[in-house]
């Protein structure tokens, strides 16, 4: 079905740099394949060039070795002719999708295709049925969940009829529930005769119909597991990999540390209505301890994010929030609150580290300092660097500099490990534990019950229909 | 079919509208028909579920309007001066940017590729056409953070020159991080395909077309009779 044959391959011809080295690999027909390892190891390249955009998009990119798709060299067809064969989900979301309406979305490999309207229609209420999504056909898109959204989009690759279908990190963006339903659809393909072919971080959700894993490390395809040997690999072995956990993490609901600090975040009301929706979101009555990390959890759309920003006063709202025994403005909250963004691109806006770490510095503090702080998060080598020539946690890093420089309170973590592996999401959480003092509290909205279990200290659980304790 | 759809005009409809008032920038109408015509694309807004834009759009150009008129007594000053001026750019432009938002929000990727290959233009200009469109609304969320973030660092419009520079980092490395995801992702769904594409919502001309079109003929020649 799929074969990769001696492949080597520089995303730019002119540096030495080697992104993949000596790839070997097989895929046959009805198999599910996983592709796992570090972020940043090439997973997301070899799916590259399994749906030909490698070599194909690449232009400064040189590739030696064959991709047979189907017996296709991909070096000498084009994309579209081998995506008559594979369907790529890809991990973002927001910017896979050309159209507005999910039934267009869904067609849309169809109608470039030239099908005609009877054939849609059919292929439209044949997936209907069976991902069980009638409730989401001739919907905005921009109305949906990040979930519903993914589902769409592994809706659209089983309408375009493909024999392989190939995701990369389908679940990054998604809650428990979520993650279970991609996993029980995945699961339906593949009853069906599909090929799927999956780079992931985690691995609980698709246990049942992986047949062979492929660990790939520094772009060399270091192991290969049998499905057994995978799933029954150790604890400390999978730790030395670098891989997220193998079964299904539970939340560990107690309490780790209660806070002798006097100083509190009292919320005596928040209420908060929804643009276009009747849901309300209510809060009465609610302490949180200065120098505590407090893990904020709860299904997608819940209003995770609502809470931060009405707390942080990002947003105006009827709220009495009360710091140190003071009733605070939302301006007055704003200026003491620091939000590290899920994309830390939003939010870097200079040529530097350092100017970029400075930047809305608080008077109290001098030059000395911020050399001091860029020290502590071991980002002082590279002070004179452009924030955006950083790798992802060392951009974390620079926006945690600039929110303590700021002499922010409160400081707020957005899904800091979306598609994080092992080693970089303890070092964020290693982060995290380091920036805690009695003079700040930590909010950290996460699914990540592996990264929740390893850093809060206390969990707040906000439901469906209006914020609980 | 989509129940909106009959109040929906064509792609082409959009773009012919959108090109006629881009023409019509360089000749002065009539300021209630430019109002007329501004209430009229309104009235498409809100028959495409628009109800807010609709609503802000014309609250929007009537104080535009009274803002101009009530500064235009007072031009004597430089600073208000180049307000109006600023002022009076805005109100240029606002037709034609008012109908090209109208194509862009209420259109599909899909029926403006086939309305684009109806009228014959070739796939170089349809398919990097189709991505830029594609391009706005996935770009809404990067920007409410991106503002979201400068409010939290205290970066204001107060000091213009800094603020666009700050401004243009982020928003250069969004924009060629959305491009190319969308590329990649049309790419994979065959879009450059040679074959002729068809659409599940067919692409007809109705009479919602009609009125459209030439509603904003009617309206913008009047305009030019008694400027």
């Amino acid at each position: 079905m799929l074969k990769i044959e001696n492949v080597n391959y520089k995303y730019n011809k002119n540096l030495e740099i080697k992104s993949l080295i000596d790839i070997n690999l097989k895929v046959n027909r009805n198999e599910a394949v996983l592709l796992c390892g570090r972020s940043g190891s090439g997973k997301t390249t070899v799916t590259k060039l399994i749906n030909s955009l490698i070599p194909n998009y690449y232009e400064m990119g040189e590739l030696d070795g064959k991709v047979l798709v189907e017996g296709i060299d991909t070096k000498k067809a084009e994309v579209f002719e081998v995506s008559r064969i594979v369907s790529s989900v890809f991990q973002n979301p927001k910017t896979q999708f050309f159209n507005v309406n999910t039934t267009s979305e869904i067609l849309f490999y169809l109608e470039n295709r030239g099908y005609d309207r009877d054939y849609m229609h059919e292929k439209l209420m044949e997936t209907a049925e069976l991902f069980n999504i009638k409730h989401l056909i001739g919907r905005d898109i921009f109305e949906l969940s990040g979930g519903e959204k993914q589902i769409i989009a592994i809706a659209a690759a089983f309408a375009s009829g493909t024999d392989i279908i190939l995701l990369d990190e389908p679940s990054a963006n998604l809650d428990e529930e979520k993650t279970k339903l991609i996993g029980e659809i995945l699961s339906k393909l593949k009853a069906l005769g599909k090929t799927i072919i999956i780079s992931e971080h985690r691995f609980h959700y698709i246990k049942d119909i992986i047949d062979r894993v492929y660990y790939i490390d520094k772009g060399i395809v270091k192991k290969e597991f049998s499905k057994d040997e995978f799933f029954n690999i150790r604890n400390e072995y999978r730790k030395e990999l670098g891989l997220r956990s193998i079964e299904f993490e539970h939340l560990d609901h107690k309490v780790r540390k209660t806070s002798e600090n006097k100083k509190i975040l009292k919320i005596e009301n928040i209420t908060y209505s929804f643009k276009g929706i009747s849901r309300a979101l209510k809060m009465k009555d609610i302490k949180f301890n200065f120098g505590n990390i407090i893990g904020i959890y709860g299904y997608n759309g819940v209003g995770k994010s609502t809470f931060i920003r009405l707390l942080m006063g990002l947003e105006k709202s009827k709220s009495q929030i009360l710091i140190g025994g003071k009733n605070l403005s939302y301006r007055k909250r704003l200026k003491k609150s620091y939000l590290v963004m899920q994309d830390v691109n939003n939010q870097l806006f200079t040529d530097s580290v350092e100017i970029e770490a400075s930047l809305g510095k608080s008077d109290k503090y001098s030059y000395a300092d911020v050399e001091k702080v860029l020290k502590n998060l071991n980002i002082y080598d590279l002070r004179d660097k452009h924030p955006m020539s950083l790798s992802g946690g060392q951009k974390q890093r620079v926006a945690v500099a600039s929110a303590i420089l700021s002499d922010s309170e409160i400081i707020c973590f957005d899904e800091p490990t979306s598609g994080m592996d092992y080693e970089n999401m303890m070092r964020i959480s290693k982060l995290i534990k380091e920036t805690i003092n009695d003079e700040i509290i930590i909010f950290v909205i996460s699914h990540d019950h592996e990264f929740l279990n390893n850093t809060v200290d206390e969990l707040f659980y906000i439901s469906k229909y209006n914020f609980m304790n | 079919m989509d129940k909106s759809d009959f109040l929906n005009p064509t792609p082409i409809s959009k773009i012919i509208v959108v090109l006629i008032l881009s023409f019509g920038l360089s000749f002065a109408i009539n300021e209630t028909y430019a109002m007329l015509i501004v209430v009229f694309i309104s009235i498409f807004f809100l028959a495409n579920s628009r109800m807010k834009t609709a609503i802000s759009t014309i609250i929007f150009y009537v104080l535009l309007i009274i803002g101009l008129k009530i500064m235009r007594d007072y031009s004597d000053y430089f600073i208000l001066n180049n307000i109006l001026f600023l002022l009076g750019v805005i109100k240029l432009f606002f037709l034609p940017l008012l109908a090209s938002r109208f194509l862009i929000s209420t259109s599909e990727v899909s029926s403006l590729i086939v309305s684009f290959e109806k009228m014959r233009f070739p796939k170089v200009i349809v398919i990097p056409l189709a991505v830029m469109f594609r391009y706005f609304p996935a770009f809404q969320d990067d920007r409410k953070h991106i503002k979201m973030a400068m409010k939290m660092r205290g970066i204001s419009f107060r000091n213009p020159i800094r603020y666009l520079e700050y401004i243009s980092v982020p928003i250069l490395i969004s924009a060629s991080n959305i491009g190319n995801d969308i590329s990649m992702s049309a790419e994979t769904k065959c879009i450059s395909d040679p074959c002729e594409k068809t659409r599940y919502y067919e692409v007809k001309f109705g009479t919602i077309d009609f009125i459209y079109v030439f509603g904003i003929i009617a309206l913008y020649a009047l305009g030019r009779i008694y400027a």
